[in-house]
């Protein structure tokens, strides 16, 4: 092993791949086999027929893009979930970055469990707080008023909707996302820091040369798995929260489809609109990891 | 270290093939399908025990007295006693769509269960279910002959090219279906108002009610169900089909009535009477309101004793009690009710079921305890079958008569009455409807606030089904021209159809657009597949 | 080694997460005293930060079911064996994917990603769980989701974060593949294993769906399963008539009440690990402790 070591180790390459087995035939079997399913898209799905229904090509995709109400659900699910993206990024690496700061390492732990406990709360129990504090009377309306910032209508303005749905989920899940860079913190050699501290460097130049670079690649992987979802603007929250007077901007496609009546039986729309979502996440994922691996040499996957 | 975490790791997977094999399926055996021949006669038991399986959509937590279960109480126990019939349980589970629609996906179905009417087609083109008409002709009790001779309509939607495929579980009775305007009495005494006989009369005294007490004079929500609710008395009938004069059926939510119903609301909208934040309220938050005693007035149905008025009485007192009042029309006319096409589900069997007859003998059973056997069976019987949550052990085979809520209204009035008049009552005769007696007692002589429902719904002097009583016998009411399931079209839409109107209404009521609009979007309704819709309405159900 | 002056910053710091972490925890409290609360005072929106006319109905409700107990066992073991198969698979997969240059590399971490992108939906995973006979086993809420590949795709990155110089002297000294994994890698995975495990165990805790299509009887459910069963038709059973007892209960409660019963209940045993687990979370890995 002298020189350059390619990484592994050259003598027992087949033991790489035999710790590969089991992985590779569990998702094999509990992942690939069931992609049949995928054909219920192409057909008139009857649950009794099963997978031989009969065949109509492309009419599910065209019923649901004729709908005259779709197309205004894709926007409004991109602009919700975009942002919820990037703001899914931002907060919490700024959180971890800041509690990585903290002096005190048991206020540290004790402040990293509080804001994991949102991810507990499920929506349709969130729903019923949320429309509490932000209803005309509710708590944040009074401090606005008190402040003489007048009221805002969160909930049934369609203007404010969008950002309602994209800063509350942001808020409940941030402490998801603040986990794994703080692991990733933990990675970092204390060393680093130590000198830099020799040379004078400020907090904020630590923060900018050590803390962010070395986080880069957490961040970049994390961008890129997250575009994965960049359909699913968040099904349980909008249902929970939404009413028809903002359907306008806050009807996205997930809770669209709901009440075109998938409850019922009808998995051939379900199956088309889910594989158009995967053709979308496909692309982004794809064209997400190339950017990074040709601008920023980072290969995630 | 290291030590330490191999050995977790062996010692896991050691665990893991363990446990694995503990975990036992302890589902019911496979079916015993083996056939037995029946009795002659269709009470009489089998020879030898027959076992059936069935799906049981309900809450399988649900307590029960003593040890019993959904396996065994005292539906099952008839069976076993009087049939030699062993019914199990294949599943019970309340997110019974899934559950169905897997097991029908895994041809692993039940001998019988109930489908609505979407899966009924599927599993008939599917050929997964069995023609009915040799064994209900066969084994049919008289009681379930005269359903199907009475409710022809409602059977017809069960058949396939005239043949009985899914036996139609019906309802409890279209006396359930009607609208009132509820108002809070202690209000209504120290303001002094009478029975409204106007739309006016209410939003005087509804705009009254929010003077003095504060709130707001009329409740809404996001789905407009209160509006829907009033457009009756401009004629309109939102929730279901219309013949109109010249014989089409139409689509009741887009007629002229419902424009001038909708004009009204808007301008009350306007004018402060409705709840300005209704748009963003969900029912529970509506609701809140009312319990709050934000509000005296509220269009509604028939169960409002049951949710909210407990709630709202723990917090506001027994004297906040609502009462029903009819709502007036804007020519004074009478009030035509709507009356929806009302099915609680098909009940089916499955196409290689061995021994259908026994599921027809269960079928029958049940038939026979709501109709015949007073008199026959003692009231302890009738009642352990009929109480507590033994009623929804039969949730998949029942049959359920639709003059139930008729004549349990006739037996708990009478019997209330004679009570309130201090007379003796033998409530032994009052068979299954007894707890509703019991609960309007309750209600009078301890304001036990769970009994108001009963005593609103059925004992009061003036009570929801007292009032709907008249819109039954004298026909008061306009019934669905979609007398029937769903067509494709509507049912591929879901509520989608119905979502544009009530986003539109939205904007309308709120100011947003003017009442023009409302041609827009019958329009745009028509365009999404409202004209399609129309069209198969009137090739199924039109004359 | 860490002897720093407390400055302004340090301060506004403390202060400022510690008002974000107030806005996180105050919905927590508020539903911690809406589910002791009684129905009445919850369907007129009383409840604040204290129970309004404190009643316990809600957790008798789901406790006194008697299953409850049973219930949570099955979950305990599906959580244990869950997890840890989980980490197993992860870790044998993710590190020799994180060898950037090994042959076939790309391909195979493809053959992952995919299934993230697409799936084949319920009913033919139904099917397949079904076929291999096992439903109403355990397996069948372990083994369809056993190699969780987002996680494992944030271990692989991780992995590769790790200094190389470990890994190259342990070849040095013979060691195989396995060999380093085992007693190199792993050792070292501790903060990023617990980050991933706790995902895997929430996971597993919190899915009640499986449960309910995979299981015909009730005995079997999960905790959450069991919850979720009792509470989604909720107002349902308030219509029934029902016994003595629990009609005492069920008039006390309604669905918002006893869903946030629901929800301490089941998020309590997570909060109770959750500690323990943390401690890796923050213990800064210093590459002079594993060298000595």
């Amino acid at each position: 092993m002298k020189g350059k070591s390619k990484g592994f180790n050259i003598k027992n390459l087949w033991q790489y791949y035999a710790m590969l087995i089991p992985g590779v035939i569990l998702t094999f079997i509990f992942s690939y086999i069931p992609l049949y399913g995928v054909i219920i898209a192409f057909e008139k799905y009857n649950v009794g027929l099963g997978f031989n229904s009969p065949w109509v090509g492309l009419d599910n995709f065209r019923y649901l893009f004729s709908q005259p109400t779709f197309t205004r659900t894709i926007w409004n699910t991109l602009y919700i979930s975009v942002w919820k993206l990037a703001l899914g990024i931002v907060v919490p690496v700024t959180i971890a970055v800041l509690l990585n700061e903290m002096r005190s390492e048991k206020l540290k732990r004790f402040y990293q469990t509080l804001i994991y406990i949102p991810n507990f709360l499920s929506w349709i129990i969130m729903a019923g707080v949320l429309m509490d504090i932000l209803s005309s009377t509710g708590a944040i309306n009074t401090i606005l008023a008190k402040l003489g910032m007048g009221t805002v209508n969160f909930l049934g303005d369609a203007k404010v909707f969008p950002w309602t749905m994209i800063v509350s989920d942001v808020w409940k899940g941030f402490g998801y996302g603040t986990i794994v860079y703080l692991a990733a913190l933990t990675g970092i050699d204390p060393s680093l820091y130590e000198s830099a501290m020799l040379d004078g460097a400020t907090r904020w130049q630590q923060i900018k040369n050590i803390t962010i670079p070395l986080l880069m690649p957490t961040i970049i992987l994390m961008t890129v798995l997250s575009l994965g979802s960049v359909l699913n603007a968040g099904f349980d929250q909008v249902y929970n929260l939404y009413s028809p007077a903002v359907w306008e901007t806050g009807d996205i496609i997930d809770t669209y489809v709901y009440r075109l009546g998938i409850q019922q039986a009808q998995y051939s729309v379900g199956a088309a609109v889910g594989l158009f979502k995967s053709l979308v996440s496909a692309i982004m994922v794809i064209t997400s990891y190339r950017l990074a691996d040709k601008l920023a040499g980072y290969r995630i996957l | 270290m290291q030590k330490t975490s191999k050995k977790i790791l062996t010692s896991a997977l050691a665990g893991m093939m363990l446990t694995g094999c503990m975990s036992k399926p302890t589902s019911p055996a496979a079916t015993d399908s083996s056939r037995v021949e029946p009795p002659a006669d269709i009470w009489a038991p089998y020879s030898e025990e027959v076992t059936v399986t069935a799906f049981v959509p309900e809450n399988s937590g649900t307590e029960f007295q003593g040890d019993d279960d959904y396996g065994n109480n005292p539906w099952y126990r008839a069976y076993k006693e009087r049939f030699n019939i062993n019914l199990q349980n294949k599943w019970v589970s309340n997110d019974y769509d899934t559950k169905l629609n897997l097991a029908i996906a895994d041809k692993d179905l039940a001998d019988v269960f109930y489908v609505d009417a979407a899966r009924l087609n599927t599993l008939h083109e599917a050929g997964l279910i069995m023609n009915l008409e040799e064994v209900f002709d066969s084994y049919a009790s008289d009681v379930l002959k005269g359903y199907r001779k009475d409710y022809a309509d409602t059977w017809e939607t069960g058949c396939f090219d005239g043949e009985l495929y899914g036996m139609p579980q019906m309802n409890y009775g279209i006396i359930d279906q009607f609208q009132y305007i509820w108002i809070r009495q202690d209000w209504m005494k120290e303001c002094g108002f009478e029975a409204p006989k106007s739309m006016d009369d209410v939003i005087t005294i509804a705009t009254t009610f929010a003077e003095k007490y504060g709130g707001y004079a009329l409740p809404e929500c996001q789905t407009l169900e209160n509006l829907f609710r009033l457009a009756l008395s401009w004629g309109a009938h939102p929730d279901i089909w219309v013949t109109k004069d010249d014989g089409t059926i139409e689509y009741g939510m887009i007629q002229p009535e419902m424009k001038a119903a909708l004009e009204q609301y808007a301008q009350w909208y306007k004018d402060g009477i409705v709840n300005p934040n209704f748009t963003t309220l969900n029912w529970d938050k509506m609701m809140q309101g009312m319990i709050n005693g934000e509000c005296g007035v509220i269009p509604f149905a028939q169960w409002f004793g049951y949710n909210p008025l407990p709630d709202l009485i723990k917090n506001q007192g027994p004297e906040a009690i609502f009462f029903p009042y009819e709502i007036p029309t804007q020519d004074g006319s009478d009030i035509l009710g709507s009356v929806k096409f009302n099915n609680e589900g098909y009940v089916v069997i499955r196409k290689d079921c061995a021994n259908p007859e026994a599921i027809m003998k269960i079928v029958n059973f049940y038939a026979y305890t709501v109709n015949d056997a007073v008199g026959k069976e003692t009231n302890e019987y009738l009642s352990s079958l009929h109480s507590f949550n033994y009623p929804n052990c039969v949730r998949e085979t029942r049959i359920i008569n639709p003059k139930n809520d008729y004549n349990q209204f006739l037996q708990v009035k009478d019997a209330f009455d004679r009570w309130q008049a201090g007379e003796e009552v033998d409530t032994s005769a009052l068979g299954t409807n007894i707890s509703k007696y019991e609960s309007c007692v309750n209600w009078i002589t301890s304001q036990d606030p769970n009994g108001v429902g009963d005593f609103l719904q059925q004992g009061n002097d003036r009570s929801a089904y007292g009032i709907a009583k008249k819109y039954v016998d004298e026909e008061q009411y306009v019934q669905d021209a979609k007398w029937g399931p769903d067509t494709p079209t509507l049912q591929s839409a879901g509520s989608t159809l119905n979502d544009i109107l009530i986003e539109g209404f939205t904007k309308i009521i709120t100011g947003e657009k003017s009442i023009d609009y409302f041609d827009e979007l019958v329009e745009q309704w028509k365009t999404a597949g409202g004209e399609q819709a129309t069209k198969e309405i009137n090739d199924t159900y039109g004359k | 080694m860490k002897k720093k002056k407390i400055s302004v910053f340090d301060i506004l710091l403390t202060i400022g997460l510690g008002i974000i972490c107030i806005t996180c925890v105050l919905p927590f409290i508020h539903l911690l005293a809406v589910s002791f609360s009684s129905s009445s005072a919850v369907a007129a929106g009383k409840v604040g930060f204290l129970p309004v006319e404190f009643t316990m109905a809600s957790y008798e409700y789901v406790i006194t079911g008697g299953r409850f107990l049973h219930a949570m066992g099955i979950s305990i073991e599906r959580v244990i064996l869950g997890t840890l198969l989980n980490i197993v698979l992860m870790v044998l997969t993710a590190y020799p994917l994180a060898k950037n240059d090994l042959p076939g590399r790309g391909i195979l971490s493809g053959f992952f990603v995919v299934t993230m992108l697409i799936g084949g939906g319920m009913i033919p995973t139904y099917l397949l769980v079904s076929g291999l006979g096992l439903k109403d086993t355990i397996w069948a809420l372990i083994l369809p989701g056993a190699l969780p590949v987002y996680n494992m795709i944030i271990l692989m990155n991780f992995i590769r974060g790790l200094p190389h110089e470990l890994e190259e002297a342990a070849w040095i000294d013979g060691a195989s593949p396995f060999g380093t994994l085992v007693h190199v890698i792993f050792p070292l995975l501790g903060p990023s294993l617990a980050t991933v495990g706790l995902f895997s165990m929430v996971g597993h805790w919190n899915d009640w769906f499986a449960g309910m299509i995979y299981m015909s009887e009730p005995m079997n459910y999960p905790l959450q399963t069991y919850l979720q069963t009792l509470l989604v038709d909720f107002e349902k059973l308030l219509q029934s008539d029902t016994s003595g007892n629990i009609q005492e209960i069920l008039s006390k409660m309604n669905a918002r009440t006893g869903r946030a019963a629901q929800l301490f209940l089941g998020a309590l045993p997570i909060m109770m690990v959750y500690p323990f687990l943390q401690r890796y979370f923050t213990k800064g890995l210093t590459l002079g402790s594993v060298k000595g």
